[in-house]
């Protein structure tokens, strides 16, 4: 008896460990249909067959016949909880519109899985390692690589050709963020620049007439601040490990023109000179030598720096744009009406564009009717559609109405609403010119670049707290980089 | 003769009867414990056993290749450039955090135990109060210190400001030599209750009778503790020692997770931490598993080194008794 249990433990942990075998995601290689299959109208049931030759009255014209919407099919769809409630708005019009006024008609409901953005990449990572698929799915544009390459999602244009049409009306920054080896595989959600914000009233007490152009220009006006005893940590930057710290740290490297890798994704940035060097040296200097940025900075992202600089605590921030919205609203910020946009200091004052996007997810292609409504919703998530009779990005500028946030489509900002909102909320001009001078990160499109990015934040935190030399930190993410592209 | 035959028969009868119900005795029992091994097979078992097989694997960007590749992902772990130096400062960093985080709590542990084994008025409410660190949910409690090691409005920094013992408020959580030091603080906070009623349980055991003798004989506080009270504690305070040591190589996680992602630089970047990121964020799910086995292996070592130690038979072995 004991033996025959024994057995039974045993075979079970064998059949379990047989069966939970991890399988290689299934990336199809069928011919994907270029468009969506359209029912055949059902034919007419009641056929007039008049009896006898008399005068009849002429023929009630035959009422259109209105195909039977395609599914019932429920789409598995994830983001993460960014105002939660307007995304699940914006998905029940989506059910709404493609119901009543796409072509073809479907019967689609969205069930939406979300969690913080900080935990975003594990949790779609976990569901997918699980064996877990998803329709349709928010990304960033440094994820792409990793899910594309993993098969975890497939390239739009092989499904929706039409999405090589919306890159013409995109920004370049955003076309090569949502490009994967030549091939476009998402709309965009949201793009965003990060823009150097200073609080003018504070600049002004200190007796300064224009913001800083020159890094060494914001050490000399924050040292005077310090001065004037207006704020101990007159500069605030996102430096804690995480996404955050990527788009701020590439902000930093552009503005002094850095090139990380050549085409051949060959690393070009100079180990102890250059303007990488030059521009980690500036933090370290800033962190103990001019004090002019507290230690602080290392546990901070750019939503910990957002309620400081609101608060008042700070001179000069480096943050995505749509925070600014908040930055400038009465009973939200302490300094609102004070926070201003100026070009990035630096020597070419460019600085860097991210794009939040929208991806077909592998679950998609498990039938056409699930493929079709996926597309659909991507497409209106993303892309330019008719709603109510109006014809416009509509998802992208309630987004951009509501939110304050920004958005790739070019044509947008030809929108009166728009317009009025973002002067409002900085300097047009200086906005534009700023986006302007946005590059994408370097080396996004290398699937390892998820890893190396993950390397790079521990070793430059090492330059900053003094670790490590800063030409030693960056051999060594140079090489990290190079053992990576030869695995 | 035939009473022979007859009891024979009785024995045999008594023995078959006795089998039966033996059987049937044995097959309940079985029955009975069988939804635990269920549990444990599904939920222990196969995750241990898949988790070891998938450390001989290759991963290809969070997707395996079905390649069996021995132990290169061991060898990668203390080889590979990418990989060796962080994984030697995670050895390093988890090895001091858990020798730390287990003496501070074993001893706190005790002296908390000594207090609630008394009665004075207020020990229910004490005893209650103690316990609380304990229920609260890990993740809870790490935003909680989260926010007390707040280098803007942290209730730490406005007291010991308030104290006049700083002048200015401390980036406690950015600062490398302080950042694992809070974390440590508030493991301790959290697991002491879990080894003080422990403890407490097993000082409890301990018969009145021998410190009425021990104090008959003018034995002193100090001798008293440690050949009458420590002795009798062996096996209690071994169970804690084993408890305490997979608890806190396992459960800080939450809190490095919360308080310090790993930062600043690597002054936290632990070893669960580290089988974390390269699992899920690089989804190197091969080489995550590997350093999981490392880290077990680790653990069976400290559990021998206390077991063998601190056996008592050992003891008394060598104490020639």
């Amino acid at each position: 008896m004991k033996k025959l249990f024994l057995a039974l433990v045993v075979i079970s942990t064998i059949v379990l460990s047989a069966g939970c075998a991890p399988a290689a995601t299934v990336v199809p290689t069928s011919v994907p249909p270029t468009s969506a299959p359209v029912q055949e109208p059902a034919a007419p049931t009641d056929v007039p067959q008049p009896a006898a030759p008399v005068e009849e009255p002429p023929a009630a014209e035959p009422e259109p016949v209105v195909a039977a919407p395609l599914g019932p099919v429920t789409l598995r769809f994830a983001g993460w909880n960014y105002d939660s409630a307007k995304a699940h708005d914006i998905l029940a019009t989506y059910e709404r519109w493609v119901s009543t006024q796409h072509d073809p008609l479907m019967d689609a409901t969205v069930e939406m899985a979300d969690t913080g953005y900080g935990e975003y990449d594990t949790f779609i990572t976990t569901n997918y390692a699980g064996g877990g698929v998803y329709d349709a799915l928010y990304s960033s544009d440094h994820w792409l690589a990793k899910w594309a390459e993993a098969g975890w999602v497939l390239p739009l244009e092989d499904y929706f050709p039409k999405a090589k049409d919306y890159m013409k009306d995109v920004s370049d920054f955003s076309v090569s963020a949502l490009t994967y080896k030549g091939k476009v595989y998402g709309l965009p959600y949201y793009s965003d620049v990060m823009y150097f914000v200073y609080n003018a009233n504070m600049l002004q007490s200190a007796g300064i007439v224009a913001p800083p152009t020159t890094w060494d220009e914001v050490t000399e006006q924050s040292l005077l601040i310090k001065e004037k005893g207006l704020t101990e940590t007159p500069v605030l930057f996102g430096l804690k490990a995480g996404s955050w710290f990527d788009e701020a740290f590439f902000a930093l490297a552009y503005s002094e023109g850095t090139d990380f890798f050549d085409d051949e994704m060959v690393p070009v940035f100079e180990n102890d000179t250059g303007p990488l060097f030059t521009i980690i040296e500036w933090l370290k200097k800033s962190l103990y030598e001019t004090e002019i940025m507290p230690l602080k900075v290392l546990e901070m992202a750019a939503p910990d720096v957002q309620e400081s600089f609101k608060n008042g605590d700070a001179a000069f921030v480096i943050v995505p744009g749509y925070m600014m919205a908040e930055f400038n609203t009465p009973g939200l910020s302490k300094i609102a009406g004070s926070a201003k946009i100026s070009m990035m200091p630096g020597t070419t004052h460019e600085t860097n564009g991210f794009t939040r996007m929208y991806l077909l997810g592998s679950g998609a292609v498990e039938d056409d009717t699930r493929l079709a409504a996926s597309l659909a919703l991507i497409e209106f998530l993303g892309g330019e559609t008719t709603l109510d009779g109006e014809t416009t990005y509509h998802v992208a500028r309630r987004w951009a109405v509501e939110n304050r946030l920004g958005f790739s489509a070019e044509p947008l900002w030809k929108d009166a609403e728009i317009e009025k909102v973002f002067s409002a909320m900085a300097d047009p001009t200086i906005l534009a010119k700023q986006k302007g001078l946005a590059r994408s990160k370097d080396g996004m499109q290398a699937p390892w670049f998820a890893e190396w990015i993950g390397l790079v934040r521990t070793e430059v935190q090492r330059a900053l707290l003094g670790d490590a030399e800063t030409a030693e930190v960056l051999e060594t993410i140079k090489q990290q980089w190079v053992d990576l592209s030869q695995e | 003769m035939e009473s022979t035959t007859l009891d024979k028969r009785r024995v045999l009868k008594k023995s078959s009867y006795e089998d039966k119900r033996f059987k049937q005795t044995t097959a309940f029992a079985y029955k009975m414990i069988l939804p635990s091994v269920l549990f444990i097979v599904v939920f222990i078992a196969f995750p241990m056993f898949y988790s070891v097989s998938l450390a001989f694997q290759d991963f290809k960007y969070g997707v395996p290749t079905g390649e069996f590749i021995g132990l290169q992902n061991f060898i990668d772990i203390f080889t590979k450039s990418t990989v060796a130096p962080g994984f030697y400062n995670s050895l390093q960093v988890t090895l001091i955090f858990t020798l730390a985080a287990v003496v501070a709590v074993i001893l706190i542990s005790l002296g908390i135990a000594f207090l609630i084994n008394e009665s004075f008025p207020g020990s229910g409410l004490i005893k209650v109060s103690l316990l609380l660190p304990y229920a609260i949910p890990g993740i809870a409690s790490a935003v909680m210190w989260n926010w007390i090691y707040d280098a803007s409005f942290g209730v730490l920094n406005g007291l010991l400001f308030k104290m006049g013992i700083i002048d200015s408020y401390i980036a406690i959580l950015s600062d490398k030599n302080l950042a694992l030091w809070a974390i440590w603080f508030a493991y301790v906070w959290k697991m002491v209750p879990y080894s003080a009623f422990l403890l407490s349980a097993g000082l409890s055991t301990i018969p009145s009778s021998v410190y009425e003798a021990a104090l008959m004989d003018r034995s002193s506080t100090f001798r008293t503790f440690f050949k009458i009270t420590l002795p009798l504690l062996l096996p209690v305070l071994q169970l804690a020692l084993v408890v305490q040591t997979i608890f806190a190589l396992l459960l800080h996680f939450g809190l490095v997770f919360v308080m310090t992602g790993g930062g600043p630089g690597e002054a936290t970047r632990t070893l669960p931490w580290l089988i974390y990121q390269e699992s899920f964020t690089y989804t190197r799910f091969g080489r995550g598993s590997a350093m999981a086995i490392i880290l077990s292996l680790i653990m069976i070592i400290f559990i021998y080194i206390y077991l063998v130690l601190l056996n008592p038979e050992r003891r008394k072995a060598r104490d020639g008794q």
